[in-house]
């Protein structure tokens, strides 16, 4: 127990900036040390589920993502230096009532393998919080699908049945439960955990417009038609055998920005340097 | 080559993913459209029902009138708010128009239009385009900010959208309605309830 709040403080102590005065040199110090540990990805393309404009593939810019979902340790850290997220004064606005609800306390985040699990019961109010206090952001879905697409050999496995059937298989394995110490498989840009272990907030998890005025597949009587049918939002899907795509976009679809659950985490994404 | 066996576990397999996603695409997108739960449904993912302001959110923006605005300057009166932007020729002119019907029923209510398209809606374009509709604007607002304060309001009132083309955007046709303090006390994708009109007074 006594090394557990130990550890804590040394997690808190460590990441306190100096002062004001080297607030600005220390930002961009702490952004390169962080997107030092990141993983870096290469400008590329991806087929999205639901393509904009009729593209069938979507050009990625390279950029930096976490290595692996920020856990619930790193999460304890950043709301001690910054109690106004902290559960009980957390803005109502910006999280709904189950924020963080499996914590004992609003500093005390569980024991030892507690604080290795990825963080869940967080909006995305707080993970976007919580990556800007460290000079990231949230990754958008653009670019988490393009990172998740790849297995552990190959960048773009998304058209692989055998890749499908065994993503889907780890989606099944999760059926609601907050995550356990599983880490999930590290794929060919040394990502791990993509699937399987938690969801993720993106950035822009609202940007996916299935109904209502959508031009992208029609508008008018036309496009009221289609949405008389049932499954009319596989009807504009690039490959509608994507099965586990669908489930990623029906998992962003349900979610609102103040939502929290015991199965949504995060993790965060930086630019890098054009070379 | 295929065994008879390992054929029929595959078709069986196929079947059960078949189930899992049928089930899903149903509790994603259809349950949502069918009239009596469409509300609840939408507003448990959007908006949800506990108590909270929307006015609690930070960030400026710019009225018509080119002046300062805090979304908790609307505070004082019911509003009924929707995202729009102002090259929209499609379902936008609807939202304005139903706005304008709610207006007419209940002369309290502010209507407010937020721009979903900041950089063409400056505060000059919101005024002609307020001036060109007839909107009073001793009662209507129209609101233009930054793309992170449309991207936070919208996702808190659970709007989605997305630029399609350098012109035109997706996006949700909802209207929102909020108490005095501005609390989400109702949304309408299309006509607005009467008897939330009738809640208002």
């Amino acid at each position: 127990m006594r090394s557990l709040r130990i550890a804590t403080l040394i997690l808190v102590a460590a990441a306190t900036p100096a002062s004001a005065a080297t607030q600005t040199s220390a930002t961009t110090d702490r952004v390169a040390r962080a997107a030092s540990g990141m993983a870096r990805l290469p400008a590329g393309s991806y087929r999205p589920l639901y393509a904009p404009g009729g593209a069938s593939r979507v050009r990625v810019a390279g950029f930096a993502l976490d290595r692996e979902p920020v856990t619930r340790g790193e999460y304890l850290a950043f709301v001690a230096r910054h109690p106004e997220w902290q559960r009980g004064r957390v803005r109502a606005v910006f999280a709904d009532a189950r924020y963080l609800a499996g914590w004992r306390d609003g500093l005390d985040a569980g024991d030892a393998d507690a604080l290795r699990q990825p963080v869940t019961e967080v909006s995305w109010f707080a993970a976007r919080a919580y990556c800007a206090s460290l000079g990231k952001r949230l990754p958008t879905v653009d670019e988490w699908e393009y990172a998740a697409a790849a297995s552990e050999r190959k960048a773009d496995a998304s058209a692989d049945p055998s890749f499908r059937a065994r993503l889907l298989a780890l989606y099944g394995a999760m059926r609601g439960r907050s995550p356990g110490t599983a880490r999930g498989f590290a794929n060919a840009y040394g990502v791990r955990g993509m699937h399987g272990v938690v969801w993720e907030w993106t950035l822009d998890f609202n940007s996916v417009v299935l109904d209502d005025d959508s031009r992208a597949t029609g508008s008018g009587a036309d496009a009221r038609d289609r949405h008389l049918y049932c499954a009319s939002s596989s009807i504009g899907a690039t490959d509608p055998a994507d099965y586990p795509a669908f489930l990623r976009y029906a998992v962003r679809a349900g979610l609102g920005a103040r939502s929290t659950t015991s199965t949504v985490g995060f993790r965060c994404a930086a630019d890098v340097p054009v070379s | 080559m295929m065994s008879a066996a390992a054929r029929r576990a595959i078709v069986w397999r196929s079947l059960f993913l078949l189930l899992v996603l049928g089930a899903l695409v149903t509790a994603a997108g259809c349950t949502r459209r069918e009239p009596a739960p469409a509300t609840a449904a939408r507003t448990s993912a959007a908006a949800d029902t506990e108590s909270f302001s929307v006015y609690e959110l930070p960030g400026e923006w710019r009225d018509q009138s080119g002046a300062p605005r805090s979304l908790a300057s609307l505070r004082g009166a019911p509003v009924l708010l929707a995202l729009v932007y102002t090259h929209c020729s499609a379902t936008c002119p609807l939202a304005v128009a139903e706005l304008k019907r709610v207006a007419a029923i209940d002369r309290r209510a502010r209507l407010v239009l937020v721009s979903l398209d900041p950089e063409r809606d400056d505060p000059a374009r919101l005024a002609r385009y307020a001036n060109e509709l007839g909107l009073d604007p001793a009662r209507w607002t129209l609101l233009t900010g930054s793309d992170a304060e449309v991207r936070d309001l919208a996702a808190t009132l659970g709007v989605r959208f997305r630029r399609v083309t350098a012109e035109d955007l997706a996006h949700s046709n909802l209207v929102t309605i909020l108490d005095s303090g501005g609390r989400i006390v109702g949304q309408a994708s299309g006509r607005v309830d009467d008897a939330v009109i009738a809640g208002l007074r």
